[in-house]
């Protein structure tokens, strides 16, 4: 077997942090139990990453830079703004049913353990790469004059609360049907709010 | 350049204006000096030689032609139309000016008559004035007014027999290579992204919300203050904008935004990046930046 | 015989259509400006503030005066609306401070670019050099920036206040900067301190001044105008001082009672631009001598009562000014309470439809703004300057104010200088 390079070495543990603490949630989650279940060392681990902390935050930036990445092709692309939104909803939820982990460490780690993000992660820098695009896809739609002029905020909170409550349904076996069959509706509705009149 | 060099020869003349570059000019403390080596053959204040019925009767050459003002083939001067003036005193210049912005542009005044008004070279970008084919003799200053050290600067320029490197518009990149924004007080502000939450105080920065145009605005007004002490900026109020072809835009105090993102980035920087910098800066709390800058007056 | 005389030397040109009998002598001058820029049009349709930012581009030597105008039409545009918007004392006074020194720099500069300039060439005498009194200027334009930013074209005054939050340090400054203008003024200007200027202005002595107003003064006696000029001698000031003065009675003006006469325009098959501005249907004559005789200042009553509205009294009530200003900005500067907020925040103005009018005295006498807008945006805007109540063109029989001054002249040459005695200015009377 190849030789990982440090970077990758990296990445999978990140990989298995991400699961662990998606589950256990942030506090149960302890360096000894991330390096037992990497299958390393403890003293090694802490090679990698300096604290249980700072790897939550690497976590939250490889988090917001995939999901970045995802919005960026989509902006990019020819699609009409209506068609971006259901590009958009389609993605997220198609990460959160394939790789649910990233999704709900964001929800469950990230957001719901704001003291853990407070030094190094004020504000929004940590996913600044996702919302940078949700800023991006929303000037570009309401420049073009698809989607009505309004504090970005209310609109983002509009669109990101919208998609990870349905995730956090989802995660909680509450919806009846599965996510995807909601993907049409969701992204009517979101385009419905938003648009120009 | 002979060692006891002629006076230059310079005429001022005047299209659509409000004599603002005539009167910014008369403001250089050193325009004594200026006059020393400059002979006007005629100006609109100044003590000259030609009145301007006699201007426009003689047409004479002249080492530099300044004009202020906006272009329209049938304004008339001293019953001259401005068709018949222009060409013929233009082709006599070795060097032209193009003071101010509606000479430059077309400018404000343009907006009276958009179809027919226009800059001597330049109808707002496009280099489709009436002196267009002499373009490689013009220099354009604009500025709505024209600060008179720019004008100064070109004429001791010429003066001195140096060329002076000019930018798509003609513009000397020395004055116009910066921004309003280089040397605004206001840049740490800019950097922290705290705006001014209203008018009328040393702090914040007038980008966000109150219109200023500097980061996208070419001149040196920050560097060679006005009237030797101030600025629009450093006075309070927004930079319009007024060096540029797109002089004046609407909605001049309030600035443009799509969905609380502005509608112009600081000129040469990517959207994205801008974004991605303006949400990390925005993050911070720094103390020192939220609060009067000079408490007392709280 | 009828003789076109081009004006320049002004802020634009003007055409005298002089009309004179077999001597010479003027018997009706016409008065026509020719050039025309449609300020009123380019205003409307914009968003309300941005006439502060179009509207001092009416004029390069007072646009500072339609600045404040326009900002004070705002604010009774937002009166009108049912939001009072008073501004505080530091921003009325920072205001005062340079709409002030607009007035100087302009008084200084006519006095020297255009009278003395003029007049010594009627007298075959070489032309003098105005710098230092364009350095003065430059000073007092300096002073202004400190607070507005620059000059000309600043729009620092907005409805609710001024953009500037200035320290002692602008203030320390713009009083070094006064002293040597009043240094200027003394020296140069009167050739003697104020208090021996007031004596000769009481005793009929002005002529001996040894400055160079008692030069400009010298030269009309030797041309034999010190006595000519005269007009109604009635006065309108609708800015700062409201009245008006006639026959010796001073009464409150009705802004109702003011009104544009267009009927000579290019759109009305006339053949000029300007419009006449009439108040009670009479011309009436506006700047230094109408705000001279409405605040009853003394040396020029004094004058006006001896000599009536000659070419005298009214050089004297423009040079006067600068003299009374000099003090009033000082003033102003020493008691300027910087702990005050420069600004008060209005409601949006897009939230605003209404109706407004703001009156200021530019340096040439009382500019009104007027507008209407609805929802923040521009519906109609009218602009009346200085120059329209005093160079407004009327009959033969009835002639305006500047007409009547020049009619009697013994020579075009003679009544043209008279023309000069109200300060011309041709970009702001068509704008």
């Amino acid at each position: 077997m190849a030789r990982l390079s440090k970077e990758e070495r990296k990445i999978s543990i990140m990989t298995k942090a991400l699961e662990l603490f998606s589950t256990e949630g942030f506090y149960q989650t302890t360096m000894p139990s991330i390096a037992e279940k990497i299958g390393m060392s403890v003293g090694n681990l802490y090679n990698y990453f300096t604290s249980k902390e700072m790897l939550a935050k690497d976590l939250i930036l490889y988090i917001a830079n995939i999901l970045g990445e995802e919005i960026r092709k989509i902006n990019e692309s020819p699609l009409s703004t209506k068609e971006k939104i259901d590009a958009i909803v389609h993605m997220y939820f198609k990460i959160a049913q394939e790789r649910p982990e990233t999704i709900e460490y964001f929800l469950r780690v990230y957001l719901s353990n704001r003291e853990v993000f407070q030094n190094c992660c004020e504000g929004m820098i940590c996913v600044s790469a996702f919302v940078t695009e949700l800023m991006i896809f929303f000037e570009e739609g309401v420049r073009c004059g698809d989607l009505r002029d309004q504090d970005f905020f209310s609109a983002f909170g509009l669109f990101m609360g919208y998609l990870g409550g349905m995730v956090f349904l989802n995660g909680e076996k509450i919806l009846p049907k599965s996510l995807e069959s909601y993907e049409l509706s969701i992204s009517d509705n979101i385009y419905h709010a938003l648009k120009s009149r | 350049m002979p060692s006891n060099p002629a006076k230059l020869k310079i005429i001022w003349l005047q299209g659509i204006t409000c004599n603002g570059n005539t009167h910014s000019f008369l403001n250089d403390p050193s325009l004594g000096r200026l006059l020393e080596s400059v002979e006007f053959i005629h100006h609109p204040l100044l003590a000259c030689t030609l009145n301007l019925s006699e201007l426009v009767e003689h047409l004479p050459a002249s080492d530099i032609l300044i004009i202020e003002g906006s272009y329209k083939a049938d304004f008339e001067r001293a019953y001259r139309r401005m068709d018949s003036v222009l060409p013929a005193l233009a082709a006599k210049a070795e060097h032209i000016v193009s003071l101010g912005s509606c000479a430059s542009f077309g400018g404000i005044f343009k907006e009276a008559d958009p179809e027919r008004i226009s800059g001597i070279v330049f109808d707002r970008e496009k280099a489709l004035g009436p002196l267009a084919e002499m373009m490689p003799k013009v220099i354009t200053l604009s500025g709505c007014p024209v600060h008179p050290k720019w004008l100064t600067f070109v004429i001791d320029m010429i003066r001195a027999g140096k060329a002076i490197s000019v930018d798509e518009f003609r513009r000397p990149k020395e004055l116009y290579a910066y921004l309003v924004h280089n040397g605004c007080l206001r840049n740490e502000y800019f950097e922290w992204k705290v705006d001014s939450d209203r008018f009328g105080t040393k702090e914040g920065c007038l980008f966000y919300a109150q219109g200023c145009q500097a980061p996208f605005t070419h001149g040196s007004c920050n560097k060679i203050l006005w009237n030797e002490v101030s600025s629009k900026t450093r006075s309070g109020t927004p930079c319009f904008g007024c060096t540029e072809p797109s002089f004046p835009k609407r909605e001049l105090f309030s600035t443009k935004t799509y969905m609380s993102i502005p509608a112009e980035v600081p000129l040469g920087v990517p959207k994205r990046s801008y974004l991605a910098l303006t949400g990390a800066a925005k993050s911070f709390h720094i103390k020192r930046l939220e609060e009067r800058l000079i408490d007392d007056n709280a | 015989m009828i003789t076109h005389e081009l004006i320049e030397r002004i802020e634009g040109e003007a055409v005298l259509d002089f009309r004179t009998d077999r001597e010479g002598r003027v018997e009706e001058a016409n008065i026509r400006f020719l050039h025309f820029r449609g300020m009123e049009a380019i205003l409307e349709g914009r968003n309300a503030l941005d006439a502060l930012v179009i509207a001092p581009r009416v004029c390069g030597i007072c646009g500072h005066s339609h600045l404040i105008a326009a900002a004070r039409m705002l604010e009774n545009l937002y009166q009108n609306g049912g939001e009072a918007l008073p501004i505080t004392s530091k921003a009325y006074a920072i205001r005062e401070i340079t709409r002030l020194c607009e007035v100087m720099q302009n008084h200084i500069k006519w006095l020297y670019l255009v009278m003395l300039h003029e007049s010594g060439k009627l007298l075959k005498l070489e032309p003098p050099s105005a710098l230092k009194a364009l350095y003065v200027s430059s000073k007092i334009n300096q002073l202004c920036a400190l607070f507005s930013g620059q000059w000309p074209h600043s729009s620092y005054a907005l409805p609710g206040g001024v953009t500037c939050d200035p320290t002692h340090i602008e203030v320390m400054q713009a009083l070094k900067i006064l002293s040597e203008v009043e240094g200027f003024v003394r020296e140069d200007i009167l050739g003697c301190d104020v208090q021996a200027y007031e004596y000769t202005l009481s005793d009929g002595s002005l002529l001996g001044l040894s400055g160079d107003f008692g030069t400009l003064l010298r030269r009309f006696e030797e041309l034999e105008l010190l006595e000519s000029g005269k007009s109604y001698g009635r006065y309108l000031a609708l800015g700062d001082e409201i009245g008006v003065w006639e026959k010796g009675e001073r009464s409150l003006a009705d802004l109702n009672l003011v009104r544009e006469d267009g009927s000579k325009s290019f759109d009305q098959g006339g053949n000029m631009y300007a419009k006449n501005a009439l108040y009670g249907g009479e011309f009436y004559e506006t700047g230094p001598l109408a705000r001279a005789m409405l605040t009853n200042r003394t040396g020029i009553a004094n004058l006006h009562n001896r000599y009536g509205d000659t070419a005298l009294t009214r050089l004297s009530a423009r040079v006067d000014e600068v003299v009374v200003i000099l003090a009033r900005v000082e003033e102003l500067l020493r008691t300027l309470e910087l702990s005050e907020a420069s600004f008060i925040p209005p409601e949006p103005i897009q939230t605003l439809s209404a109706e407004g009018v703001g009156i200021v005295e530019a340096p040439r006498g009382s500019l009104i703004h007027r507008a209407r807008i609805e929802k923040g945006k521009i519906t109609a805007y009218s602009i009346i300057t200085p120059t329209q109540w005093n160079l407004g063109n009327g009959t033969a029989t009835l002639p305006g104010i500047a007409q009547k001054a020049m009619i009697g002249a013994d020579s075009i040459a003679k009544a043209s200088l008279i023309f000069r005695t109200f300060d011309v200015c041709s970009v702001c009377t068509t704008h």
